[in-house]
């Protein structure tokens, strides 16, 4: 059981949505650290949608982000959510359960 | 009722979901109070707690394009480095003036319209604006409206023109001066699209096919030509279209309704991304060059046909003697093939040519030569020439001429010979049987000569070796008519007178002859006689013989001088006056009448007419004969030698003699002395 949620997870796909500010600081960061994981530990198997809240405010609103930057993810369920600037790399994986065994 | 489990269960999860919530909540708290959030979002409104401008600042500063904020009213609020730099002004001066200020009067109103539309959306538009320098700068002016601190305004983008309107004038100017070259060369232009449809035309071609360049594009040539031209002109654009090869062609063209031909070149045209879009093409009237040609080609064709099929060789030479072109009967004449003779100079060894007389030429007597140092034509030059392995000679009869360039300098120098070896066989045959014929005469003449000596030898001997048995006669007869003419009786006597008549007859006889021969041997000594004076003086000599009861009249009319041998000529007269002294003894008054008049090639004739007995016509050709008479010795004495004397002279001077006559009506003796001169 263990075994197969494990195989499950190997060949599923994620699909991540990051809320910045424009040029913010912590906004710029977060995007080169996301797309650092993505690349490595989801190579070939995420979506990853960038919004900035100044040019998309009703998405942003849509989704209730309250401050950014925000990584939504979507998929695979269930929905979770982490705010920073996504620099503690352990944190996001254990988030969404891609937590090295 | 709920049981208690179901209860739990349901506690147990909204307790999930509440803890899961909640730890939202932290983490977002978390987030904030640690400053790994630096952005709030508070209903629509973003709220960032460190600065994040200056990204944005570096990139307005720095794009090519101006930029500006304005209030609702145009001041601007901010403006960027370029648009200072665009209005030649500082940016001090900019910032909180109104953008109004820069805009010139003639687009005020068009400016307010704009920053009114400018706020409700976006808009754009062209404008001239006023630098403080009154320099002007065309600009396009992008306007967003600006939802900022719900203070209105608007963004602005402005664009600087100039260099872009510099191009465009660049262009223009470019494309004018492309249009005027298109227009104004006398070639006709054209380009056509990938369907051969006309695209542009120049204004030549369009008058070629009586219309305007606008009634020509989007037709094809079908519209214009007979269907074969078309179909050729457009089997040739698709060639060039299919295989993005340029290609030139001559071709037929029509014009004005006139058959043409033209020089045309096709070249396909493409796109920026290497794909043949048309074709464009050029061309020109060749129709006079090519009829030129054709002439010239006919002229040209006609020429060396004719040199081809002349009897005569050809030969031409360059400046510098070597041989440029020939005919086939040249390489006959000559001995050579055309490879030996190409190019061949006249220094070479292989040209060998003799003189008429067989001795050779010098090098610089050979035509080519001659003509090239004189720079003169040659006429009717015979020479030999010896062909190579050839013992005969072929004897030619040459021409040659230089021809000049227009600078006056020998371009060519082009020698003709015709074929003479056998007119020049026959004159050698000729000359050798005159040599001949020359020999034999002489050899004849001399045997004649010997014959004529012998004759006259033999002459002068008898006639001489007669004179003394004669002489005896004569003596001995007349010393009986001294010593014994008593004892005679008159019969005796009688006869005795004719004994002594007789004899004298025969001297007077032997003397002529003698005289006769004589003249064979006798020297010329030509001299100038004036006649006049001579018959003058025969005549009275002759008169002065005859009885003084004898009544005569000369009529003697001025005679030219001629040349001949005064003696000879003297007896001309002494036997011509003497015969007309003779015969006319039976008239009351002998008239003698003496002229000359001027004959055939201007030889004098002399006359010498009488009023004598004359003689019968039938019998003229009998005068001249040696002891010819026409009369009795008792109607008139005479040898019969006399004439033949006269004859012999005339003829030895060159002249001939003759006769008219009438019995009963005289005669006249007509005779010429040729001046040897003449």
């Amino acid at each position: 059981m263990l075994e197969k949620a494990a195989a499950e997870r190997k060949t599923q796909r994620f699909v991540l949505r990051l809320y910045i500010a424009g040029l913010t600081p912590r906004s710029t960061l977060a995007i080169r650290n996301i797309r650092k994981i993505c690349d490595e530990y989801l190579q070939g198997r995420f979506d990853l949608e960038v919004i900035d809240i100044y040019q998309q405010p009703v998405l942003a609103e849509g989704e209730q982000i309250l401050a950014a930057p925000t990584l939504v993810k979507k998929l695979p369920l269930p929905l979770r959510r982490f705010i920073g600037d996504m620099s503690d790399t352990e944190r996001i994986l254990i988030g969404m359960d891609l937590q090295p065994i | 009722m709920k049981t208690r489990a179901a209860i739990e269960s349901a506690l147990v999860q909204e307790n999930a979901v509440l803890r899961a919530r909640l730890a939202d909540a932290e983490e977002t708290l978390r987030a904030i109070r640690t400053g790994e959030a630096d952005a709030l979002m508070i209903g629509e409104q973003v709220y960032t707690l460190k600065g994040a401008e200056t990204p944005y600042r570096t990139l307005i500063e720095t794009i090519n394009e101006g930029a500006a904020t304005l209030s609702p009213d145009g001041t601007v609020l901010y403006a960027n480095r370029r648009l200072a730099d665009m209005l030649r002004t500082e940016l001090g001066k900019i910032i909180g003036a109104p953008m109004q200020h820069f805009v010139s009067s003639a687009d005020l109103s068009d400016f307010e319209a704009l920053l009114t539309q400018g706020q409700q959306g976006a808009t754009k538009g062209l404008f001239t604006f006023l630098c403080d320098d009154a320099s002007v700068v065309p600009v396009q002016l992008s306007f967003h409206a600006l939802d900022w601190q719900e203070a209105g305004g608007v963004c602005a983008v402005i664009s600087d023109l100039t260099e872009q309107q510099k191009s465009e004038a660049l262009l223009r100017s470019s494309e004018a001066n492309y249009r005027t070259l298109v227009e104004n060369i006398p070639q006709r232009l054209f380009i056509k699209d990938r369907n051969c449809r006309f695209v542009s035309v120049n204004q030549n071609f369009a008058r070629d096919l009586n219309t305007s360049p606008e009634a020509i594009v989007g037709k094809t040539v079908a519209d214009f030509f007979p269907k074969d031209l078309a179909d050729k002109y457009h089997a040739d654009d698709q060639r060039v279209m299919a295989t993005g090869e340029t290609e030139e062609f001559e071709e037929k063209y029509i014009a004005g309704n006139q058959e043409r031909w033209v020089h045309t070149v096709k070249t396909p045209v493409w796109n920026d991304h290497g794909t043949i879009i048309g074709l464009c093409g050029i061309f020109d009237d060749i129709t006079e060059r090519k009829r030129a040609d054709e002439l010239l080609h006919k002229s040209e064709l006609r020429y060396r046909e004719l040199v081809n099929h002349l009897d005569a060789g050809v030969v031409i030479h360059a400046p510098d003697t070597s041989v440029i072109a020939w005919n086939s009967r040249a390489l006959e004449l000559l001995g050579l093939s055309a490879g030996q003779i190409k190019g061949r100079l006249s220094t070479d060894p292989g040209w060998i040519f003799i003189h008429e007389d067989h001795t050779p030429l010098l090098s610089q007597e050979y035509p080519v030569n001659r003509i090239i140092a004189e720079k003169n034509p040659i006429k009717d030059l015979c020479l030999g020439i010896v062909r190579p392995g050839n013992q005969d000679i072929t004897w030619v009869n040459v021409n040659g001429v230089p021809i000049f360039d227009k600078q006056g300098k020998i371009n060519e120098a082009i020698v003709s010979f015709a074929d003479v070896t056998k007119r020049k066989q026959s004159a050698e045959m000729v000359l050798k049987l005159n040599a001949e014929l020359e020999q034999r005469v002489q050899e004849r003449t001399a045997q004649l000569t010997m014959a004529n000596q012998e004759l006259e030898a033999f002459s002068y001997s008898v006639s001489h070796d007669l004179r003394a048995p004669l002489r005896a006669v004569d003596g001995f007869s007349r010393m009986i008519e001294e010593d014994y003419a008593e004892r005679l009786d008159d019969e005796g006597r009688r006869m005795l007178e004719v004994i002594r008549a007789e004899t004298h007859r025969m001297g007077r006889l032997i003397d002529d002859l003698l005289a006769f021969s004589r003249l064979g041997r006798q020297q010329t000594e030509p001299e100038p006689i004036d006649m006049r004076s001579l018959a003058q003086e025969v005549y009275d000599e002759l008169v002065a013989k005859e009885p003084p009861d004898r009544k005569l009249k000369l009529d003697l009319q001025p005679l030219p001088v001629v040349e001949g041998t005064r003696a000879m000529i003297r007896q001309v007269w002494v036997n011509l006056i003497g015969n007309a002294i003779k015969f006319t003894k039976g008239r009351e008054v002998g008239e003698i009448e003496i002229t000359a008049e001027p004959g055939e090639d201007g030889v004098p004739v002399f006359r010498i007419k009488d009023n004598g007995a004359g003689f019968d016509m039938r019998f003229a050709d009998k005068l001249f004969g040696v002891f010819q008479r026409l009369h009795s010795p008792e109607e008139f004495p005479g040898t019969g030698v006399g004439l033949a004397l006269v004859q012999r002279i005339v003829h030895r001077h060159g002249g001939r003699i003759w006769a008219l006559s009438e019995v009963g009506q005289g005669a006249s003796f007509y005779f010429t002395l040729p001046n040897p001169d003449s």
